[in-house]
């Protein structure tokens, strides 16, 4: 079952270098329950788009149908998308409040969703400042699950953390996932980190999806070749056996 | 908070306020007599021991009076650029917010009010309504809400920008819990410092007024019409005018020093 | 005749933090040695003190971080207790660097060619022209394709990728005897920054240089480096042949590092 179907889509912008095509009639559909990976360079469209979808920008042309209507996002610099002067509990209940929960329900959501992400009750009244990287990640992790949504977009989660951290975040959206069966579109320009969490994917790159597939036969089979070139640059990054090293 | 403490002079200039503003709210108290009592029998007395600023042509004890004055022109000061701070944060956010053509219309009357001489829209506002405290503070309100508003704009530009915003979006909040709860709390800061500077400036735009004797009107003391009170007698009896100038010249250096340290406070915390 | 020179010997180097909640050691009490002509590495996450430790050998800390105590010694001079003159003529000329931020390394409002002539003729005692010969021959060295271009363009006007070719160009051009290169790659896309690290690979084994190369990236480091520490909070966690370490670790903070990595490798 599709729960994202995106038709056609094109958005400019304008900038001092000129007309910047920023998604450029992208189609694609993302199935219900699954981690869908977006990946590309800085400045290939992806994070517009992911915005184009959430319905934050409006696209010059083309639609986007939505098989839901609760969704939730979580953003790279979780520094960035936590408001600095709200502390732990005002920011994770704000979904309940603008949605007019009650007091009673907020209450045991936010212990149950600290809970999830593995924060101890003192976090809530701290505010983001007093926290690590991971810890903010969690937090912004722990304020799109409370709302129950159905599809979370995850622009960079991981990218601005150190690698331990970065698997236990990952790890983390990973175990949600399976608990809940919310459907995942996964943007991030780490090759790893898309094997790691999705089953499909696609390939951007100045606006354009250049292919789409299961992550595991692309990984395999490559077509375009810039997914080629894509592939074999995070020859440096990883280290799988020790064999494969050359040293 | 500790650097704050370190700084030896806004912990003074603090000290000053405080002071003063517990004199004022305090006024029947701390007045050793009553402001508007005149006493034919100590006229124009040098300080002294009854009377420790002196008194004036009608022998009114110029301390009661300066700290009963000190009650109208800090209120007038309060208010006035409370009133300055509401009207630059709605119109700076919902420019900064809106943009387009909101921002362009606004942003215009922004300039528009900033071409106008202030101290002659005053005279010209106070002349048609009339003198009276509250017409004073309206016109004052109205004349230094400016620059608060592009203070505002700016931040609320780049504020809209970042992802708390977005993610709040995202979670269905309208407009206006975007601005109230993300926007204009991150905005406050440097608003708050630029209000202490104004308070500082709304206070001898008071004194100014008043000392042109279309301010506060006689027999209620301000420190403006004390001031001009002690013009006539400048040559015989120095202290009608020298005390009360004082009171004016602290106080505002005070909220000047203090909106200074604000600022080194507020301003790198922006940076991080 | 000795059989291995050391260009750089760390001993017990200590940086503290002076802040207001009191002393951050931020390094404390680490040693390693560089072996004339070989890659040694630095892996460490962040807040782990590496960085600090690359900019502390050109004593380039300033308040509040201060050097409490240790010896840096370089072709067996302390360059701790060295003045700052005698320092500059180091800076640049026998040691240079090469930062994680090509943007911010150049001078906005000179041309990439005139900030390399600069250091050439800082050093050197050459003629401009010669200078200028030298830098080109620099840029091309670096693989820069339009040389001419490049050096008369302004930084802001390079693709971040040859901005740090540059950088690169920059830090060799002086034949210094040892390169620090802090997180060289991390700011760039990733087809960009296999290109530098290949580009430096290659440069590194041809004219035999000596590296410190500080990264955060476990296999960067694996694959550029002939012997590798590891830090964590301040302190040397594990030094050894990278080899060794990588099929061996002994301790478990490098441990559980490598096996985040390789969960996420394929």
């Amino acid at each position: 079952m599709v729960i994202v179907k995106c038709d056609r889509l094109k958005k400019r912008f304008f900038g001092r270098a000129g007309i910047v095509k920023a998604v450029d009639d992208v189609s694609l559909e993302i199935e219900r329950a699954e981690a869908f990976g977006l990946v590309g360079e800085s400045g290939c469209g992806k994070t517009t788009l992911g915005k184009i979808i959430l319905g934050v920008l409006k696209p010059d042309s083309g639609n986007v149908i939505l098989g839901t209507k609760k969704m939730q996002v979580i953003f790279q610099s979780s520094y960035n998308s936590l408001d600095p002067k709200m502390n732990i509990s005002d920011i994770l209940s704000e979904g309940l409040i603008i949605k007019g929960t009650g007091q009673g329900e907020i209450k045991r959501k936010v212990e149950a969703a600290l809970d999830l992400v593995k924060l101890p009750k003192e976090a809530l009244k701290k505010y983001p400042h007093q926290f690590s990287g991971g810890e903010r990640q969690r937090i912004a992790v722990g304020r799109a699950v409370l709302t129950d949504p159905e599809f979370i977009v995850c622009d960079e989660p991981v990218s601005s953390l150190d690698v331990t951290i970065q698997l236990q975040i990952l790890n983390l959206l990973k175990e949600i996932q399976k608990r809940f069966g919310i459907t995942y579109l996964f943007i991030s320009h780490d090759l790893r980190v898309i094997k790691f969490m999705c089953n499909r994917l696609a390939v951007m790159r100045y606006g354009k999806v250049l292919e789409t597939g299961p992550v595991d036969y692309i990984y395999s089979n490559p077509s375009h070749p810039y997914t080629r070139s894509l592939l074999s640059s995070h020859f440096y990054d990883i280290i799988k056996n020790d064999a494969s090293l050359k040293l | 908070m500790q650097e704050f403490v370190k700084n030896k002079m806004a912990v003074a200039a603090s000290l000053f306020i405080l002071l003063i503003l517990i004199a004022a709210i305090l006024a029947p108290v701390a007045a050793t007599c009553d402001p508007s009592a005149t006493d034919s029998r100590s006229v124009l007395t040098p300080p002294s021991k009854e009377h420790i600023l002196g008194t004036d042509r009608l022998g009114r004890d110029i301390f009661s009076r300066t700290v009963y004055g000190a009650r109208i022109s800090l209120f007038i000061g309060f208010i006035a650029i409370g009133m300055a701070v509401l009207i630059g944060i709605f119109i700076g956010a919902m420019a900064g917010y809106y943009g387009g053509s909101i921002d362009t219309i606004l942003m215009r009357f922004v300039d528009t009010m900033l071409c106008f001489p202030t101290i002659f829209l005053i005279l010209a506002v106070i002349s048609l309504l009339g003198p009276s405290i509250f017409n004073i503070m309206i016109v004052i309100g109205a004349t230094n809400w400016m620059g608060i508003a592009r203070l505002v704009r700016a931040q609320v530009l780049t504020l809209k920008e970042r992802d708390f915003v977005a993610a709040s979006k995202v979670m269905g909040a309208k407009d206006s819990w975007i601005i109230l709860r993300h926007l204009i709390p991150n905005a406050i800061g440097p608003v708050l410092v630029s209000a202490t500077l104004g308070i500082g400036g709304a206070i001898l735009v008071e004194s100014a007024l008043s000392f042109l004797g279309i301010g506060v009107q006689p027999p209620t003391p301000s420190w403006g019409n004390i001031l001009m009170d002690g013009r006539s007698t400048l040559g015989v009896a120095w202290w009608l005018t020298v005390f009360p100038g004082l009171f004016i010249l602290f106080t505002v250096l005070s909220y000047n020093i203090l909106g200074e340290a604000l600022r080194d406070i507020a301003e790198p915390r922006l940076k991080r | 005749m000795k059989l291995h020179v050391n260009i750089l010997e760390v001993k017990n180097l200590k940086i503290y933090f002076h802040t207001s909640d009191g002393i951050v050691k931020a390094v404390e009490d680490i040693s390693f040695e560089i072996e004339k002509g070989k890659v040694f590495g630095i892996v460490g996450e962040s807040g782990s003190g590496k960085t600090l430790t690359a900019v502390s050998i050109l004593k380039l800390i300033s308040w509040p971080g201060k050097i409490m105590g240790g010896k840096i010694l370089f072709n067996e001079t302390d360059l701790l207790t060295m003045d700052e003159k005698a320092l500059n003529n180091i800076r640049g000329s026998k040691i240079s660097l090469v930062f994680q931020e090509p943007a911010s390394s150049f001078n906005p409002v000179f041309t990439i060619g005139e900030q390399i002539v600069e250091t050439v003729l800082t050093h050197q005692g050459v003629s401009r022209s010669k200078a200028k010969e030298i830098t080109f021959e620099y840029l091309k060295r670096c693989r820069i394709e339009e040389v001419k271009k490049t050096f008369y363009d302004y930084p802001h006007q390079l693709s971040g990728g040859t901005k740090q070719r540059a950088m690169i160009a920059m830090a060799l051009v002086n034949s210094p005897e040892l390169i620090i290169l802090d997180e060289p790659t991390t700011a760039l896309d990733a087809t960009i920054q296999v290109q530098i690290l290949d580009l430096l690979d290659e440069i590194i084994h041809k004219e035999n240089l000596s590296i410190l190369f500080i990264s955060h990236n476990f296999g960067i480091i694996a694959r550029m480096c002939g012997r590798v520490a590891v830090m964590h909070k301040g302190k040397i966690v594990e030094c050894r042949d990278t080899k060794s370490l990588l099929i061996n670790p002994k301790e478990q903070y490098t441990i559980s590092l490598l096996e985040s990595v390789k969960a996420l490798s394929w």
